[in-house]
């Protein structure tokens, strides 16, 4: 593994640089929610969560000026373009375009305050506190004492609140500022309130409580593993051991879900159904972020599987079986076009978890990345997917420029 | 490419919640995708007045070159097209008849899209139900489903309808009498 590591790095990290355009990094995306495949351009959410953390990592462990550069690129990507109101522009993922995207603001300038302590550009503590600052005022809801998913929608989103937490952990540390960490304690607490405390899944947290009462009974694997950084967090800033039990529960459903070959299913419900596909792979990388914070071993299949996953291009596809979300026995070969497509929002995260995993002081090799072509499936029509450092293609149907914020082409379905 | 919206009185139906909302994000997006890949030099709006998303216009228009080709389209959002939109080399129409007749015939490079198909309403049917009794994971597989056909880009039945045109060889266009649907 430590010889993969470095290799697989350098060749992510030599891939994100394909991805980037005028205003930060772009291409589409495919997610459990919705896809968007036409809007393209740069996207100012969650993805600068797992670039900034993951590039400071790099910088911490190496000082090679190169990953102070990125740090310094990715930090001004969100600096420019943030909106009057603090909020940043196209900060929805698979909702883009749009704004005040939930994690996406708060993960973001997580990761901004994370590259203020490397860099010590005072403004990017500017920035990321007009955002946090901006959540609070439009997220805060005064009746139920807590904070809202949208503006005027009473329900939680605990995995949500829990990156909502941790950075106004963060902002409260730099700022000295104690409010921040009364809104802090509130958020996190409400990942403890939506926390199933007995029974089968004892330990996972629900998705969504949509009355601010009562848990919606669906569970997934993915978001649970957001929720433990969190918890630690919270655990040590409030001095408070509930939350690093809590994190303790969430992990043992992590581990109990976990399926052979190192994936988790998609969703698992309380009545005992499931939902196994899509299964991530560069989103799996959470999950095992997860394990390597609460100081557990990577359970090793699910690194493999990972590490295994890599395109030629130096990224890590999105996931296997996105046909099977509408068709339960849809063929996961050749694979669904979502499958195959890799998007920075989640190759993020493979950054964050494989540079926290690198030995210090280690210099990465040179990349060493080639444009490939493989089979793949658009509803049920057979094409190739094929990528290049400048664009992704699948057949003559559609084309997306790395370098171009909309796709050329028909669209992928009808 | 310029953006820019010119306030129209004629109704159209609010595009501000749920699924209606998504309709209109998704039009958009087909807009914007394709004035880009045709390099328009403008994009006219004819905004009608109703509760949609101006700040979806502003954000897409955020990140788009300027280029010289001289070539300009128009979004008219509308049962009825406007002669306004003569002198528009690319027109979107934005309604909601499955078949509208008149000019069409004379134009080239159609593209269409069907935005919230009636089959994805259907399942959108199957989604309420589901909430009524409390069926999460029956909740999810009609979700899903109704989100595979949002939008159809065959002919089909659906809220709303998109068709593009591409009128470089046409001198005039003429208005369009609303007809049955």
């Amino acid at each position: 593994m430590s010889n993969r590591l470095p290799q697989a790095l350098a060749n992510l990290d030599a891939w994100l640089q394909t991805m980037r355009q005028p205003g930060g990094y772009g291409g589409p995306v495919a997610h459990w929610w919705r896809d968007q495949f036409v809007y393209t351009g740069p996207g100012l959410d969650w993805r600068y969560e797992g670039i900034l953390i993951g590039y400071s990592e790099l910088w911490d462990k190496t000082h090679e000026v190169q990953w102070l550069a990125r740090l310094k690129q990715a930090a001004e990507d969100l600096k420019s373009g943030q909106l009057s109101d603090g909020s940043y522009r196209m900060s929805r993922f698979e909702q883009n375009p749009g704004t005040l995207g939930t994690p996406h603001e708060a993960a973001a300038s997580l990761g901004l305050l994370t590259a203020m302590e490397r860099t010590g550009d005072l403004t990017l503590l500017a920035t990321a506190r007009a955002n946090l600052d901006n959540l609070i005022h439009r997220l805060w809801d005064p009746t139920t004492h807590g904070f809202t998913d949208k503006p005027g929608v009473p329900g939680r989103v605990p995995n949500k609140l829990a990156t909502f937490s941790q950075a106004l952990c963060l902002l409260a540390h730099l700022t000295q500022d104690d409010q921040y960490l009364e809104y802090a304690k509130i958020a996190i607490d409400d990942v403890l309130r939506f926390q199933i405390d007995r029974g089968r899944f004892q330990g996972a947290v629900h998705q969504y409580a949509p009355d601010n009462q009562h848990g919606d009974h669906r569970l997934f694997p993915y978001y649970n593993a957001r929720c433990i950084n969190p918890l630690l967090t919270a655990a040590k800033v409030f001095s408070d051991p509930t939350y690093s039990q809590a994190a303790a529960r969430i992990m043992d459903f992590l581990r109990q879900t976990m399926a052979d070959d190192g994936s988790w299913p998609q969703i698992v419900y309380t009545s005992g159904r499931r939902v196994d596909y899509p299964r991530w792979l560069a989103g799996t990388a959470d999950i095992l972020y997860a394990f390597h914070r609460i100081g557990e071993p990577l359970p090793a299949r699910a690194l493999d599987r990972l590490l295994a996953s890599q395109l030629p291009s130096g990224a890590f596809p999105t996931a296997i079986g996105f046909g099977r979300k509408t068709h339960r026995h849809a063929p996961l070969d050749p694979p669904d076009y979502r499958d195959l497509i890799p998007v920075v929002g989640w190759n993020d995260k493979v950054l964050r978890l494989l540079a926290a995993r690198l030995p210090p002081a280690t210099t990465l090799p040179p990349p060493n990345i080639q444009p490939y072509s493989r089979p793949a499936r658009i509803t049920a029509k057979d094409t190739v997917f094929t990528e290049t450092i400048q664009m992704f293609q699948y057949g003559s149907d559609y084309t997306v420029s790395k370098s171009a914020p909309w796709a050329k082409g028909e669209i992928l379905w009808g | 490419m310029q953006v820019s919206v010119i306030p129209a009185s004629h109704p159209w139906p609010q595009m501000s919640r749920g699924a209606m909302e998504e309709s209109w994000h998704r039009i958009l997006d087909f807009v914007f995708a394709d004035a880009m890949d045709h390099a328009l030099q403008s994009l006219t709006i004819y905004w009608p007045r109703t509760e949609l998303d101006i700040e979806g216009i502003a954000l897409r228009s955020a990140f788009l070159p300027s280029t010289h080709s001289g070539a300009t389209g128009a979004l008219w959002i509308g049962n009825t097209l406007s002669d306004t939109l003569s002198g528009f080399s690319r027109i979107y129409w934005l309604h909601q008849k499955q078949a509208p007749r008149g000019f069409i015939t004379t134009l080239t490079s159609v593209k269409e899209y069907a935005i919230w198909t009636h089959t994805s309403r259907w399942w959108g049917l199957g989604v309420r139900l589901a909430d009524l009794i409390h069926a999460t994971s029956l909740r999810d597989r009609c979700m899903s489903r109704s989100q595979a056909h949002f939008v159809a880009t065959h002919a089909s039945s659906a809220q709303f309808y998109l068709h593009i045109y591409n009128v470089q060889e046409v001198s005039h266009v003429q208005p369009l009498a609303a007809s049955p649907r």
